[in-house]
């Protein structure tokens, strides 16, 4: 799970707004955004191509070195494309939206287990607390999304997206099994957008409704931001550049945030599914303190 | 031989001389004033020059070197009075940033250069601990509504309840950083302005939305003594000082001309 840079400039201006290029060689200029990038391929690469960068998310016990490292091998983490999102998922099976009157995160930890953990199958649907607050200094929500996977009889990998809960859901309603798009207040001209629609935050408790028993799956969150300027907008605006048209249709997007899944298949015998989850803890402090020596 | 009597008359006279120095002046061409065509290097721009090199390179020039300086600025000063005369300062934008720039710094060079006593600093500092203070704390408890007007009717209610959302409702002791994470810099800041009341306030803009703010204490921490930051406190005073006097400057200069603007 990562959300990052690839970028050469020591410096941590991981989005839109500030990119500052991937290398010294495209530093902000009037020209980066419709360049050829031809580092490998020599062919169909431009500026544009390239996204600003994004953040990896750790929920750790305390700002520790040995903390985060216990975070990261539990796989308690998210990603973003570059916003600071706030985003919680808890899997269990008894879980309602009873919860989230009270303290729904200590329920969370002590009925179901936090993303990137194991649920043992116990022959019913398994239910998903969902919550994802929007970046402070950042745009609105659009929707939450869960994705579902696992393997067919025959061996196919499958997909399966969920939208969960989105804004204005009242007034949005799914047409055809869809969410219709959330809008765009994004102007082209100036490069800016504004907060008029989406939400501040989104929680839901979801319950699979394609539940099958004995089947491994895996589910994990995405949320979506609503649209807003990309770096080659900021860029068109700052130097008075005229995009391609390919550009242009690439100029405006929607970031986002995509959690760790939640893994369920059947029990191990003899384990119970905090049993699983304690032996992999075990496991992790064991490889751990080995390397240490 | 005797002249016509016409040839007597003043006026004509003075009509002749006339025509003469109009064709003499017509057949030289422009006037040239002399002084704009001299070029004298002083004895003290030599010494800038010089000067101007050391700070750069660490040393002194060598006589060869202020040579080679001089017959630059010489080149500039020729391109740069022929350029004066072709009109080439006409309608430059830069060269119109450059110079209202050099408005601003004539406006604002008393507060850069202007020696300061500890006595204007100690109030500055007075006036704005929270900028000095390495800890700022704020304990507060807080609503959020998702629009404005909801915020406002509550902000009448003695006890206000506001909507869900997973915000923390009480911040106790919280440093500047940690409220900048959670709220936002929108909120943080309207934070800074607001005055201690046991009271709620608001609507407060954040990025959430609204919230209404029971602050119920901004502790600045012990702020240091201005012996120890007179720097920082120099500092912080000359830079508002000089935009606040480029401003007033500006104002005063803005407030002669008659603006029409076309839309």
């Amino acid at each position: 799970m990562i959300g990052s840079t690839d970028s050469h400039t020591s410096l941590a201006t991981g989005d839109e707004d500030n990119f500052f290029g991937k290398h010294t060689g495209n530093e902000p200029n009037a020209n980066r955004a419709l360049e050829p990038q031809n580092l490998g391929t020599r062919q169909g690469r431009f500026g544009w191509h390239y996204l600003a960068g994004g953040y990896a998310a750790v929920w750790a016990r305390a700002n520790t070195r040995a903390e985060i490292f216990d975070a990261m091998m539990r796989r308690e983490v998210y990603a973003t494309t570059g916003s600071r999102m706030v985003v919680r998922l808890f899997a269990g099976f008894d879980f309602s939206d009873a919860d989230w009157n009270g303290d729904w995160v200590r329920a969370g930890y002590t009925r179901g287990v936090p993303m990137g953990g194991t649920l043992a199958d116990e022959g019913k649907a398994p239910t998903f607390l969902i919550s994802a607050l929007k970046d402070p200094d950042g745009a609105n929500l659009d929707r939450v999304q869960v994705v579902k996977g696992w393997v067919t009889a025959s061996g196919e990998t499958r997909e399966q997206i969920y939208d969960v809960v989105w804004s204005d859901m009242d007034k949005r309603a799914k047409v055809g099994g869809k969410v219709p798009a959330v809008g765009d207040t994004v102007d082209r001209a100036k490069a800016t957008y504004t907060n008029t629609i989406g939400a501040a935050e989104l929680r839901t408790t979801w319950t699979d409704p394609d539940y099958a028993a004995g089947q491994r799956a895996f589910y994990y969150v995405r949320v979506l931001e609503i649209p807003t300027p990309r770096w080659p907008l900021y860029d068109a605006v700052r130097f008075g550049l005229k995009l391609t048209p390919e550009a242009m249709a690439d100029a405006v997007a929607q970031e986002r945030a995509y959690s760790s899944p939640v893994w369920i298949g059947p029990a191990a015998s003899g384990q119970t599914e905090g049993g699983q989850t304690q032996a992999l803890f075990d496991r992790n402090r064991l490889s751990r303190n080995k390397g240490r020596g | 031989m005797k002249l016509p009597g016409w040839t007597r008359e003043p006026l004509v006279h003075f009509l002749a001389a006339g025509a003469v120095i109009w064709l003499v002046l017509g057949w030289q061409g422009e006037p040239v004033d002399p002084a704009s065509r001299t070029i004298a290097v002083s004895a003290d721009d030599r010494a800038r020059l010089a000067l101007q090199w050391e700070r750069t390179m660490q040393r002194p020039p060598t006589d060869a070197e202020l040579d080679s300086l001089t017959e630059q600025f010489i080149r500039e000063e020729v391109l740069y009075r022929e350029a004066v005369r072709l009109g080439l300062d006409q309608d430059d934008a830069v060269l119109r940033k450059r110079l209202a720039g050099k408005m601003d710094y004539l406006a604002a060079s008393m507060a850069e250069t202007a020696g300061v006593s500890d006595e204007t600093l100690q109030g500055w500092l007075d006036k704005h601990p929270e900028r000095f203070a390495p800890d700022v704390t704020y304990s507060f408890d807080q609503h959020w509504f998702a629009d404005r007007e909801a915020a406002a009717r509550a902000v009448r209610q003695s006890e206000p309840v506001g909507e869900t959302i997973s915000l923390p409702r009480t911040m106790d002791k919280a440093p500047r950083s940690e409220i900048e994470k959670q709220f936002g810099l929108d909120f943080t800041e309207a934070l800074d302005k607001l005055p201690r009341t046991d009271g709620w306030q608001g609507p407060v803009a954040s990025g959430y939305g609204w919230h209404l703010v029971r602050l119920r204490a901004r502790d600045a921490g012990p702020v240091p003594q201005l012996a120890q930051i007179r720097d920082q406190v120099e500092a912080d005073w000359r830079t508002e000082t000089a935009s606040a006097r480029k401003e007033e400057a500006y104002q005063v200069l803005r407030g002669s001309y008659r603006i029409t603007i076309d839309r």
